[in-house]
Order: structure tokens, then sequence, then C-alpha cells
């Protein structure tokens, strides 16, 4: 058995590329912001309009899809600011990943807002797993059918390899660092949840104590 | 009712994707009422699930613009589109201010390469005769070239033609393979979306009523994952002289994987004297 080391590569500046703005963020602060915010969701824009007293923050109404933590329901209303300044696309009915730290922040790609899984440039890759991170994270001990639900959407049995899972689990053990996650030569473990591999490729993945 | 513009009645599209009746920058400035770009200001879904927004003109080169409202219609196909709050727009639309994802619209990100914003300025400000794409003359180390954009008649994605004569050898030789180095070597590139076709396939080229066969060469960029049709030899010197007295090319072909370019026109007004340039260069 031997513990989970993160990639070095992990701690590096990251480059939040989106709608052909470059955004230089900074990582730690990043997932910092994330570890703290008071509210965190996958959502869709429903309304999107600029502010008439400041025409660099365009003010969103967003509809929750996924409640990750914090607010579950009803619309939420956040401020952003243009692309050009670290903001959210403001896309009508685009679903991106919202971290609100609270109510009178901006939300920014660099405080974890956007859509990750848009891979849009190298640095950024380790992040395009971010809301399945988060969905993990939250959801692991109360609603295993909805993080399987959301891990199969980017993790294939038989398809997906150990060191992609090694690296989504580095990126989960920066964002729940009090969870030990635990990996032998066959098995990665992250409280009740197993994953298997055999010749390096995923297998197989469960919940101890459910079939 | 009024009928949507005559840009929005060419969408094809079916439950599995959308497939757009595309058009060059000039075919969506001809067939669109109001050309011009704006500031998308707010968005916001009616109860249908329609788009409505609001903008801000910036700068209108066709049109007088008789709507307040930019919308949507959903079709509920994937030709359903939606709209970024925050950016400038190119817009292209009839007088109903709608749109969708074939309208041709584009958004405009401060600090790229804008060539079709650029070319409605200049159109605008009657610098060149028409919307075509520009053709380009350069001379480079040894070598001039002659460069074209063009797009397919059915959807939009962007194609090039290079032509390529070499009077010297370069002093600082760019390729591994040496024939491209050495005087005298000549080609025309059609660049296109397609990284592989049959080793026959050909696109015939009808220029001032000729035709020239362009042949699939996968080493056509070396160093490149990906192949293009050319004309080499003579034919490169014929087809420009061809260019000369033609207004258009006419593209004729039947490719696997890019069966649209059958029928593409590749025009030439809006060379300017990039083509004698060439011609010159290449008889020297």
């Amino acid at each position: 058995m031997r513990k989970f080391v993160l990639s070095l590569l992990l701690q590096l500046p990251v480059a939040a590329l989106a709608q052909g703005t470059t955004c230089t963020c900074d990582r730690d602060e990043l997932l910092a912001n994330i570890r703290d915010a008071e509210t965190i969701f996958y959502g869709s824009i429903q309304e999107a309009r600029m502010d008439s007293a400041d025409s660099d923050t365009i003010l969103l109404t967003l509809k929750v899809s996924d409640p990750i933590r914090g607010k579950r329901a009803g619309p939420v209303e956040v401020s952003t600011t243009l692309p050009h300044s670290c903001g959210v696309r403001a896309m009508l009915g685009m679903h991106s990943l919202y971290v609100v730290t609270n109510d009178s922040e901006p939300v920014t790609r660099c405080g974890g807002s956007g859509s990750h899984h848009y891979r849009q440039g190298h640095e950024l890759y380790d992040l395009h797993n971010l809301v399945y991170a988060l969905i993990t994270i939250e959801y692991a001990d109360s609603d295993p059918q909805m993080v399987r639900s959301w891990l199969s959407r980017t993790f294939s049995k038989n398809y997906t390899r150990r060191e992609q899972m090694e690296s989504f689990f580095g990126l989960i053990g920066e964002l729940d660092t009090e969870t030990i996650i635990t990996v032998t030569e066959n098995e990665l473990i992250y409280r009740n949840l197993v994953f298997v591999f055999t010749d390096d490729i995923l297998i197989d993945y469960f919940w101890k104590g459910q079939t | 009712m009024r009928i949507l513009p005559p840009i929005l009645l060419l969408l094809a599209c079916d439950a599995l994707a959308c497939t757009c009746a595309g058009s060059d920058l000039k075919g969506q400035y001809e067939t669109s009422s109001n050309v011009f770009t704006a500031v998308v200001t707010g968005a916001r879904f009616d109860d249908d699930g329609n788009i409505e927004a609001d903008f801000e003109v910036t700068e209108v080169f066709k049109g007088n613009i008789p709507f307040d409202k930019l919308r949507t219609t959903r079709s509920g196909t994937t030709c359903d589109t939606s709209i970024t709050v925050g950016p400038e727009y190119v817009f292209f639309m009839g007088d109903e201010g709608r749109f969708g994802m074939c309208s041709g619209n584009k958004i405009i990100v401060p600090g790229r390469p804008t060539p079709w914003l650029d070319l409605l300025r200049t159109y605008k400000a009657g610098e060149t005769p028409d919307l075509s794409s520009p053709w380009k003359f350069r001379h480079h180390d040894g070598s001039c070239s002659l460069r074209t954009d063009f797009r397919s008649t059915e959807d939009a994605v962007m194609s090039y033609l290079n032509m390529e004569y070499r009077y010297a050898a370069p002093a600082s030789p760019l390729w591994t393979a040496e024939r491209l180095n050495e005087a005298g070597y000549s080609s025309a590139v059609f660049m296109l979306p397609t990284r592989k076709e049959p080793a026959d396939a050909t696109l015939i080229l009808k220029a001032r009523d000729r035709e020239f066969v362009a042949t699939w060469s996968d080493d056509a960029l070396p160093g490149r994952s990906r192949g293009a049709f050319r004309l080499s030899g003579d034919d490169v010197r014929a087809f420009a002289q061809a260019l000369l007295y033609s207004d258009k090319v006419q593209v004729k072909g039947s490719l696997e994987r890019y069966p649209s370019l059958d029928g593409t026109v590749i025009r030439t007004t809006n060379a300017g004297s990039a083509i004698v340039e060439f011609v010159d260069c290449a008889n020297r």
C-alpha cells in the first residue's frame, strides 16, 4: 500500500482560457476559494444583463440543476465580470460550475466558476474534471447513485487508465484535505468508493457495503 | 406573419446535427438586410424557451436595423443557438432581428484577428470592389506565394488555396524534403478540412474554360498530419495564368470527407494586383 502522492504538476499556476481571452489564475487560490465557498452548484444562465452602473459587470440569474454545497433550490442571482477580467462566459442556457464565496463577490473563473470541462488549454487539463470531483466529494457518502451517474459521464470501465483516475483523485485530495485516499496495487479507495484496476485500466468501481 | 430572411430559409436541420447552408462573407452580406456590429447588453429566456436579447449598435454596414430586440425561435433541433451577454458581435440579420445557428453572426474577441470585420470596413470605405476573400501575394526567402481563403457551399469551414513558386534556394531551408527547397519548385495547395481521402481522389478546378486536376497528396505539407490537394509543375503556372482572365474558379470533386466542396466557387474579384504579381514572379 502506498500513500497517494500529489503530482507536482498540480501545484503550477494555471491559465484559464475561455472565449479567446487568457485569464491567468493562481491554482492554489482557486482551490482554496472552492474549499471555503459557501455555495457551489452546477447550473445554467436564465438571464444575463450588463450592469448599467458598471460596464465590466454582468448580472446573472441562474437555475440550479445540481446543488453541490449550500443553497439547494430556486434561482440564484450572482454577478460576474467580462471574460477579459476572468469572468464566467455569460451565454444563455450554458451549464457551468458556480462557486459563490459570498453574495457580494462576483463569480470568476479564478474562483473556480466556469466550464472547466471544456478543455481549452493543457494548463487547465487537471481542472477539467472539477465538477465531477466536487460532486464526488459532496455526495460520496449520501448519494452514491448520483456520484455514479456523474462519474459514468467521464470515466468508463475497460477504457479509463489508472493515471487518469489518479490525476482525478489528486484533485479530490487537494479539495478534500481531511480524507486519506489510499492506493493499492489494484485499487484506489476514497471513503467507501473503490475503483478496481487490471493492467492499469479501470475495470470496475463500487461502494463498499453495496452491491 | 413575416417570412424569415433568406439566409435562415437555407437551414437544413436534422435531429443529430445542424447543417447550415453556408455562405461566404459576400453571400451573407447579400442575403442579409441588416449587417452591423453591436454589444449584447442583456438576454433572457421567455416562457417558451426562446431568447430575447438587448443590444447597442456600434457600427452599421447595411440596413437601418428596424428592430429593437434580437430573438431566437427554438426549433428543438441542434440548430437552436444561444447568445452571450457582454461581447460585441457582427450580426447578419433580416428585418425581424431573428438569429440562429446558421445566421453567420460572429463574436469579436478583443486581440484576435477579425478578417471578416476588416473586409466589411474596407468594403464600406470603398477600398475593395466586393466582399469576396482577398488574395495576398508575398515574397519570402527565395519564393513567392499567392494565397486566398474560401468556403464550401454547404458549410462554414474555411479552407485555403496557397500557390508557391520557388525562384531561388532558400537561405534557411525549411523543409526536410529537398525538392521543396529547389529553385523552380512550384505548387498550388488546396488545404481543406479533410485529413484523409482515397489516394486517387481528385479535385477539378475550372478557370477560364480550362480544367486543372489537383490530386490528393498526404505529404503536401511536411510535418503536418494532414494531406491536401495539389497542382504541381507547369500546371501551377498555367493555373495562375488562367486566374488572370477569370473572375472565379469553380471547384468540382466528390470527396469522402468533405462532400460539400463540390460546386464551391473561389472568387478572384478581390485579388487586386496579387495574381499579376504572382504570375510575374512565376515567369521570372
